[in-house]
């Protein structure tokens, strides 16, 4: 190691004579390489050092745009300085567009822009440069993942129809592509979304057979478990009994349920004043202290978020609720995509939209007793006033009314607890002449159904989630249990 | 060459030309030679005489070594009466020996003619001889034989001068060991020598009918049978029923060593007669004469036909015209068969047999030509040549062809874009900035161009381009009218489903019995418990299953569903090709499918152009792709179908812009007219919603 340094001192030593030499191009090379050997060895201050050597002595080199595109990457993804990293990206857009590394800096550069964004609208300067390198580079494998991008760009923008003319255009284009096996799962979500249901099982099937053994793949196998289980077979609900494993009051009065991200279960205990992490068969609090918890959310980074009615929103340990408006009475909440918190008012009506930033709208609504966020972007809401359940679309709109009992014997009065699963079922813990669950598909179309009475199930349940299996979790705050119906 | 080998074929040229003479003279320059002798003799006329002997001198002269004995005899006979006029002539005395010398120099043995000669002349012509020649005399036992002196022939039998010095001598007959002695001569001795050939095989001579016939001794060539016979042979025309001129002269077969021979005669577009030589006939030793021999025209019948419509037809590189050419009657042998195609090339070395039928189904490849190498030496070079020298064998779907000797890329561009006689052209050229790697541009001769990067130093450098070339996706797939799912249910979740859950279902099989959301239990008679299952059972069924034509009854495969059987039929489903597969080589898959199509009828013809429209998209020549979608016509009303189609055209209209704006919109509609049309295959996803979305953002 200590030879190579001294090599490369006296490499770096000699450049200035190399150069007076003319060979400019062969230099560049060589820094190039030598930067690349460094950085792989983890030397960054070194290989950062050489590249910017490189953009000194020969800054018209092929090889310089190259050097500026890996001292992009690296200040994006070791040091997570995203606008340095953009400032040399645009260095490449502005000096060195006629380079084989642009394409490479434009994509980066609208994914680092897309990932930024909080609102829809943040998307246009992706989603604009996306376009410029589908267009400019019309035929290069960036074009493709380009368009792969794009398709993503307009899923966030709930704009699923042109979602899934991206996707397409991305199989189209090389239905073996790295990309393929994502871009199939998305485009198989959208075509659900858009009421296709045999064209999203087509496509799921076809991603588990194409590429076997991927992550995807294995989502997808989840995604058919649920569609096959719950809009296809629908057979009647059954109780497995107390879960898991039959567990029997081992909890300290279980007021909410949630599922993670990795299909993980989170619960509340109301007197212990906190939520609790499931795994390996064993309770791990998790997050904030909240007395009397009447929501609880759990994002991304696994934390979950509890509404506290009076206090405002907790998350992390120690630290203080984000508050809400004052007049609000919190009766429930969600996250939507884009992490604003959907806040229904349980008394007055109305949802107020806070976002992490603390800006904060409001939108008409009538007031819900249960609130869950839609994988496409909406939120289902439910409202005991009005005696029927509300889809919202990403902006607030109504999409659908369902109204309590419909396509029932038996009606419900309210709604105890709401659940979204992964393809948008929507699970509801009911009460009222028809005491049980409920489970309805995206377009509020009755699934399955079951009075707790039929399930054998005595105690007073207050929650209810969905894992990834198609099981459907109540949680049982008397006999401090958790039941699984299947 | 040593001159042991040399005799026999020596030998052979001088009986050939003994037997069928020397000629080429103009018999009119012995009227001349005649009129010569005349005006002297009869009118004195020295100067016209000497006139009409020079006339023959310059005639004759300049070909003196190639002369026959008549002709040289009357060459040498004008100079005698040149050195008598010479002699009578006071301002010509002093070229009188000058002519002797050159009468020395054509034939050392000549005699000078008593009669017109004075005995001054002869005398100082004796003189002369002395000097220069050493007397020999000379017995050869048998005659007729060829005496060669240091190498050269001499004919007309025993000589009697030669120059001084040391001389190899020979005298050799065919059938007989030569005799060769080493001699010195010395001037004005006379050397006595005795040539006594022995015996030691026989010969055979025959004339062989048409000239050119090679002659074949035990299976080896002794030549082939050349020249006519002499006028003197008028009989052996009647006799073959031939003309003179289509007759060889005498061939001799020399070395008939004792016991039998196969002798055969063979001559393209000619039966190959074969004749069995008993051992009678090589001993005792004797030369013999055959029968003249015809060989008679050879008959074959050759069959070609294709699928693929405006083949020409070239037998070893003679056009017989466009294909199907039944039964066409060509003499046995070995061809070099190619059907030229408006695109592409058929090639085949044939070999018919006598009055047999040999039938050709010509199937046309693309012909790709190597341009070569350019950058100059490099390290790997000859390597990489050697790779480019096999990769004909290698593409499957090609016939490589390379430029002409010496012929430098751009050129043999130049050249093949003007013939046409080629479909691909392939090029490698050093990589820039990179030592060890090289860009291989695949290109037809309208520019669309592929481009693959190699690593010449690299164990088998062409292995990747090899199977991009080679790998043709299907464009069809066998299909029974439904989709499949695997439903990964627990154990719990057995009851619901066992095997592979119906989730489509097209109207023929709907009819047929087939249900929606239940599983399939067996399939063709065999249990079924996953897509897969399925998928190998169709696939098997398949392969041997020809691609239905457009009129005929599909293959009814039986299938259930936990329950009675029902039949439903195997059909064919258009697939697409995709756009931009780094697995495929583009410029070599339109040609691949634009001869495909070429043979293709009905249903297929469409499949075939809808994915010939897709390769013009993927080099985004969307006007040759929309011209291709217009003449696609594709039965289907679900899968890959007419509503694709209309969607791909609607697609190009939109990236053509401007104008097409509004026909696009309608094309679009017309796709919207196809409900269950899809992109991809049978299975894959709607055109639909996409049409729709394509519809509205025109009217945006």
């Amino acid at each position: 190691m200590a030879f190579l340094l001294q090599a490369r001192a006296f490499f770096l030593a000699i450049l200035p004579f190399l150069v007076g030499l003319g060979q400019e191009n062969d230099i560049a090379e060589r820094l190039l390489r030598s930067g690349e050997r460094a950085y792989a060895a983890k030397s960054y201050s070194e290989a950062l050092g050489t590249w910017a050597q490189l953009l000194e002595q020969a800054p018209k080199s092929p090889q310089a745009a190259q050097a500026l595109l890996n001292m992009a990457k690296h200040q994006i993804e070791v040091d997570k300085k995203a606008d340095v990293g953009l400032g040399l990206l645009d260095r490449i857009k502005l000096d060195y567009m006629q380079s084989a590394v642009a394409p490479q800096a434009m994509l980066l550069r609208g994914q680092i822009l897309a990932a930024r964004a909080r609102k829809a609208a943040d998307l246009s300067e992706a989603v604009a440069e996306f376009n410029r390198v589908s267009d400019l580079f019309a035929g290069s494998r960036e074009a493709l993942t380009a368009r792969f991008h794009l398709g993503l760009a307009a899923m966030r923008q709930e704009q699923m129809p042109r979602a899934l003319h991206y996707f397409i255009d991305v199989l189209r284009l090389d239905p073996r592509s790295k990309e393929a096996p994502s871009v199939m799962l998305h485009a198989a979500e959208v075509m659900d979304f858009q009421g296709d249901l045999s064209g999203c099982l087509r496509m799921l099937q076809e991603l588990r057979t194409v590429f076997p053994g991927t992550p995807e793949a294995d989502r997808a196998a989840l995604r058919i478990t649920l569609l096959t289980r719950q809009r296809i077979l629908k057979a009647p609900l059954q109780s497995e009994g107390p879960w898991p494993e039959g567990r029997k009051k081992w909890l300290k009065t279980p007021t909410l349920l949630a599922i993670g991200e990795g299909g993980e279960l989170y619960l509340y205990q109301d007197d212990l004043d906190r939520a609790f992490h499931l795994k390996d068969k064993e309770l791990h609090p998790v997050g904030a202290i909240a007395r009397n918890a009447k929501g609880m959310v759990v994002g991304a980074s696994g934390l979950p978020w509890l509404l506290s009615a009076k206090q405002g929103l907790f998350h992390e340990e120690n630290q203080p609720p984000l508050a809400l408006p004052g007049s609000l009475s919190a009766s429930a909440f969600c996250m939507d995509r884009w992490n604003n918190f959907w806040v229904a008012d349980g008394k007055n009506g109305g949802i107020t939209i806070l976002g992490l930033d603390g800006g904060i709208r409001q939108i008409p609504s009538p007031a819900a007793s249960a609130i869950a966020t839609l994988p496409d972007g909406g939120v289902v809401l439910a409202s005991d006033a009005n005696r029927s359940l509300l889809f919202l679309d990403g902006s607030g709109s109504p999409r659908l009314t369902v109204p309590y009992g419909r396509e029932m014997n038996e009606s419900y009065k309210s709604v105890l607890s709401l659940s979204v699963d992964l393809v948008g079922n929507v699970a509801a813990l009911v009460d009222g002449d028809f005491e049980g669950v409920i489970l309805l598909s995206p377009d509020g179309s009755l699934l399955r159904q079951a009075t707790l009475k039929s399930l054998d199930l005595r105690g007073r349940f207050r929650a209810i989630a969905q894992d990834h299996q198609g099981g459907i979790l109540l949680a049982d705050r008397s006999n401090d249990l958790i039941i699984r119906l299947y | 060459m040593q001159i042991d080998r040399m005799i026999p074929s020596l030998l052979l040229f001088a009986f050939l030309a003994a037997a069928m003479g020397l000629h080429g003279q103009d018999p009119a320059l012995k009227e001349v030679f005649l009129e010569g002798k005349t005006l002297w003799a009869s009118q004195g006329d020295r100067e016209k005489s000497m006139a009409k002997f020079e006339h023959v001198i310059a005639s004759l002269e300049p070909q003196a070594t190639t002369l026959d004995d008549d002709w040289l005899n009357t060459l040498c006979e004008s100079y005698n009466w040149m050195a008598v006029l010479d002699d009578r002539t006071p301002s010509r005395k002093g070229k009188v020996v000058k002519d002797l010398e050159t009468l020395l120099i054509l034939n050392p043995d000549f005699e000078v003619d008593k009669a017109i000669t004075n005995t001054r002349l002869q005398k100082q012509f004796e003189e002369m001889r002395s000097a220069k020649l050493c007397r020999v005399r000379m017995v050869l036992t048998p005659d007729n034989g060829t005496l060669l002196v240091d190498g050269v022939i001499r004919r007309g039998g025993a000589i009697k001068y030669l120059p001084p010095g040391s001389r190899k001598i020979s005298y050799a007959k065919l059938g007989f060991a030569t005799v060769e002695q080493q001699v010195d001569l010395v001037l004005r001795e006379t050397k006595y020598l005795e040539f006594n050939l022995k015996r030691v095989s026989s010969t055979i001579t025959f004339h062989v009918s048409p000239v050119g016939t090679e002659v074949f001794l035990d299976g080896r060539s002794l030549g082939k049978a050349a020249g006519n016979p002499g006028p003197a042979e008028s009989a052996l025309s009647e006799k073959l029923g031939v003309p003179l001129a289509e007759i060889s002269g005498p061939f001799v077969i020399s070395e008939l060593s004792p016991g039998s021979h196969i002798v055969e005669m063979r001559l393209s577009g000619y039966r190959t007669r074969r004749l069995e030589l008993g051992a009678a006939l090589t001993e005792p030793f004797a030369d013999h004469w055959m029968e003249s021999l015809k060989l008679e025209p050879s008959r074959s019948f050759l069959t070609v036909q294709s699928k693929v419509f405006g083949g020409e037809l070239f037998l070893s590189g003679k056009s017989y015209g466009p294909l199907p050419i039944p039964k066409l009657q060509i003499p046995a042998g070995e061809y070099d068969l190619e059907v030229r195609y408006p695109l592409g090339a058929f090639a085949q070395r044939i070999t018919t047999e006598e009055d047999s039928l040999s039938s050709i189904d010509a199937r046309p490849k693309a012909r790709l030509v190597f341009l070569g190498i350019e950058g100059g030496d490099f390290a790997g070079r000859e390597r990489l040549e050697k790779a480019f020298d096999v990769l004909g064998t290698r593409l499957e779907n090609m016939q490589m062809q390379k430029v002409r000797e010496g012929e430098a890329p751009a050129e043999a561009l130049t050249r093949l874009k003007a013939s046409g006689e080629a479909d691909l052209v392939l090029l490698a050229r050093p990589l820039p900035g990179s030592g060890h790697e090289m860009e291989l541009q695949l290109s037809n001769l309208g520019g669309a161009q592929d481009v693959s990067v190699i690593k010449h130093l690299e164990q088998d450098p062409l292995e990747s381009f090899v199977n991009r070339v080679n790998r043709i996706p299907d464009y069809r797939v066998p299909w029974l009218g439904f989709s499949v799912l695997d439903v990964p249910f627990g154990q719990m979740d057995a009851s619901l489903a066992r095997g592979p859950l119906v989730i489509q279902v097209d109207e023929e099989a709907r009819k047929a019995g087939l249900a929606l959301h239940k599983e399939i239990s067996r399939l063709n008679g065999k249990p079924v418990t996953r897509a897969a299952d399925m998928a190998a059972i169709l696939k098997e069924i398949a392969s041997g299953e020809k691609v239905p034509e457009p009129i005929g009854e599909p293959t009814m495969i039986p299938v259930s569903q936990n329950a009675p059987e029902f039949r439903l039929g195997l059909q064919w489903k258009a697939t697409e090709i995709p756009l931009a597969s780094e697995s495929l080589c583009y410029p070599s898959l339109l040609l691949e499918i634009q001869i495909r199509r070429q043979a293709a009828q009905g249903a297929e013809a469409g499949i075939l152009r809808l994915n010939e429209a897709l390769c013009f998209m993927h080099f985004q020549q969307y006007g040759q792709a929309l011209e291709a979608l217009r003449n696609t016509k594709l039965e289907d009303k679900s899968g890959v179908c007419q509503g694709t189609v209309e969607y791909y055209i609607g697609l190009c209209l939109q990236r053509l812009g401007g104008p097409c704006q509004a026909e696009a919109g309608e094309a679009f509609q017309n796709a919207m007219k196809y409900p269950d049309a899809t992109f991809f295959g049978p299975a894959g996803p709607r055109v639909a919603p996409l049409a729709r979305l394509a519809l509205a953002d025109l009217k945006l």
